[in-house]
């Protein structure tokens, strides 16, 4: 069985793990104008229950 | 530690203390809010899709709470002035392996610590740099682009 050779070293972990980043989810607010809340866009507001100007989700 | 964002500038912290989430997990989340406007960070914690962000977005509340009610401050112009996580007691368990081996399992825990202060003017800042973000079409926050070229907190 393939085993590695040499031990890594901490340099090339560390150089590995720096790019395992998260990346921030867009939001845009919610074009309803009583709710305004930060939400992802085309999707209905689970604040407000709102999309495209209609109540789709009982909140 | 001193706030990067002032020297007398009042701070608000908040610590979840033996939370079981490993601290590598937990600091690819804290390291996404780290400057960002509380509102705008708890916004966006509700939307991640890792699932260190909701005991992450818990202390963020809690800092914030805690700014209101201890230090009386403006919730609108609050910042997540520094946030680190520090690793907690390791939980060993063992998994069974061929041949009568044991491996060890690490069932790693974190303490997640967020100050909070007010900066002056964040809220007129946090909407200039969202329009700044709309005219050139940049995608992630804008305020974490600017300071986070500072190095970390810790």
């Amino acid at each position: 069985m393939a085993v590695p050779k040499r031990k890594m070293s901490r340099s090339n972990t560390r150089a590995r793990r720096s790019q395992w980043k998260a990346t921030a989810p867009t939001l845009a607010p919610c074009p309803n104008r009583a709710c305004g809340e930060l939400k992802p866009p085309h999707q209905a507001c689970p604040t407000c229950g709102q999309h495209d100007g209609r109540q789709v989700l009982s909140v | 530690m001193t706030s990067q964002l002032g020297q007398e500038t009042p701070v608000a912290r908040a610590t979840a203390r033996f939370v079981r989430v490993t601290p590598m997990k937990a600091r690819r989340v804290v390291d996404l809010i780290r400057y960002l406007p509380t509102d705008e960070a708890l916004a966006l914690l509700r939307f991640a899709p890792q699932a260190a962000s909701e005991p992450v977005a818990k202390v963020v509340a809690s800092a914030v709470a805690n700014a209101e009610h201890n230090l009386q401050l403006d919730r609108g112009a609050l910042v997540v002035s520094a946030a680190y996580v520090d690793e907690g007691p390791t939980l060993k368990r063992i998994r069974p392996r061929a041949q009568g081996r044991a491996f060890r399992i690490n069932k790693r825990t974190s303490h997640i610590t967020v100050e909070v202060s007010e900066v002056a003017g964040s809220a007129e800042l946090a909407q200039k740099s969202r329009k700044a973000r709309r005219d050139t079409g940049q995608s992630g926050p804008a305020t974490q682009q600017k300071s986070n070229t500072r190095g970390g907190t810790r």
